[in-house]
């Protein structure tokens, strides 16, 4: 049988460990449902924005558009973004998604390889890879200047021909119980991307651009991208706090199966340590009564 | 007066929706008004200022960049950042403008010295619109 003293010492750091874990569980789910709203509305802005483009580029001959978004060349090197978190603690949310970036980053002869969070870039220097750029502090903060500033980096990237493709992989926010790894093509746009818009042309008329149908299509395509980056940080965080919610809840599952367990146990301990003491009073006042 | 359903949006929220009844934006060539029943457009807007008629009242906001779609009835400015002139901090720009017009001095290559003439763009129409005073 256990020491009693040792068992409550056991009993006590679990409680706390519960303590902590809960704690953690209810900040993630504070954090998520704040992500969800965000994530709500920029869905409705990116859907209006696919909508425009799709409808300038239904409107629009294939020829009409010299643009460099909308073709794929082959060949070329092929940039990967990685989404992680910048803290553990979240379950296989991380390494989900590095074993997805892996896995497709072998189809690629080269590789670009950007990391956005302190996990990743960890796991992957396990792996033997060390990224060509990294991004921490932001993946629980997602905000609309850091998409810019990556939108503008993987759009720079692309226009002076350093990268031909671009991907970002990340985790897919679907329900708060289930997420899972995406990797997405950022670039080059392609036109049909944007065939599963419900588009339902009112008239045939031709539009006016103004200035020129180009420039206008150079504005939108890097615009989309800040949204579309946007959309993808805001659902990383989302999944990542989900998941956390996911990994603290069933950590204080545990330790409340683990207190119930020391408790039985302390609750033995003692019982036998009283029968022992009664055990030896009634064996001592026997043997008195004998002498 | 006729008025159309005028919508700004941003990334981050709904800047505007409702009625108007003229609006005015800043494109590559100019000012450009947008009464209702304007031909379907796609325009790109500059970092400037959008001026948005209803009930009567102008007001006017700060939009950077992005672009605007018309159709007969149904405006959509999409940009990816907006205020409303009473919102633009007038302190922060000034700082943002002298900022900028140091840095494009001492700027180390083309592609920085872009970013900072972008830059100052953006504090010197912040301030143009701060300071503007209309006539009705």
């Amino acid at each position: 049988m256990e020491n009693i003293s040792e068992l409550k010492q056991r009993l006590n750091a679990v409680t706390q460990t519960r303590q902590i874990t809960n704690a953690m569980y209810l900040l993630a789910t504070s954090r998520m449902k704040h992500s969800m709203q965000n994530i709500d509305y920029n869905l409705s802005y990116m859907r209006k924005l696919r909508f425009a483009i799709r409808d300038i580029v239904s409107k629009t001959k294939h020829n009409a558009l010299s643009d460099p978004f909308i073709e794929l060349t082959e060949g070329g090197k092929a940039l990967f973004f990685v989404i992680t978190s910048d803290k553990g603690l979240c379950g296989g949310y991380n390494t989900a998604v590095v074993n997805m970036a892996m896995q497709k980053m072998e189809e690629y002869p080269e590789t670009v390889l950007y990391s956005l969070g302190l996990k990743g870039t960890e796991l992957f220097a396990a792996q033997g890879m060390t990224p060509d750029d990294n991004w921490y502090g932001a993946s629980q903060k997602p905000s609309l200047h850091l998409a810019r500033q990556i939108g503008g980096q993987i759009v720079d990237l692309y226009d002076d021909c350093t990268v031909s493709e671009v991907y970002i992989v990340y985790t897919e926010y679907v329900t708060s119980t289930l997420q899972r790894p995406v990797c997405k093509r950022i670039l080059p746009l392609l036109r049909r991307d944007f065939d599963d818009v419900d588009y339902h042309p009112q008239n045939d008329t031709r539009l006016i651009y103004e200035p020129d149908p180009e420039q206008v299509y150079n504005e939108m395509v890097p615009q989309y991208i800040t949204g579309l980056v946007y959309d993808i940080l805001m659902q990383s965080a989302a999944s990542e706090n989900a998941a956390r919610m996911n990994a603290m809840q069933s950590a204080t599952r545990n330790a409340d199966e683990m207190i119930a367990k020391l408790q039985e146990k302390i609750h033995a301990a003692r019982q036998l340590a009283i029968t022992n003491e009664i055990t030896e009073i009634a064996a001592a006042t026997s043997a008195e009564g004998a002498v | 007066m006729s008025t159309f359903l005028l919508e700004v949006i941003t990334p981050e929220k709904q800047f505007y929706n409702g009625d108007a009844e003229e609006i005015i934006c800043e494109t590559e060539t100019g000012q450009l008004a947008v009464l209702r029943e304007h031909a379907p457009m796609i325009a790109s807007l500059v970092v400037g200022e959008l001026r948005i008629k209803a009930e009567g009242a102008w007001k006017s906001a700060y939009v950077e960049g992005g672009f605007m779609e018309t159709e007969r009835d149904h405006v959509t400015v999409f940009s990816e950042f907006c205020e409303w002139s009473d919102e633009i901090d007038e302190a922060k720009a000034l700082a943002e403008k002298e900022k900028a017009l140091h840095n494009i001095k001492h700027s180390a290559n083309i592609k920085e010295h872009r970013e900072h003439e972008i830059s100052l763009a953006r504090s010197m129409a912040r301030l143009k619109i701060k300071n503007h005073k209309y006539n009705g």
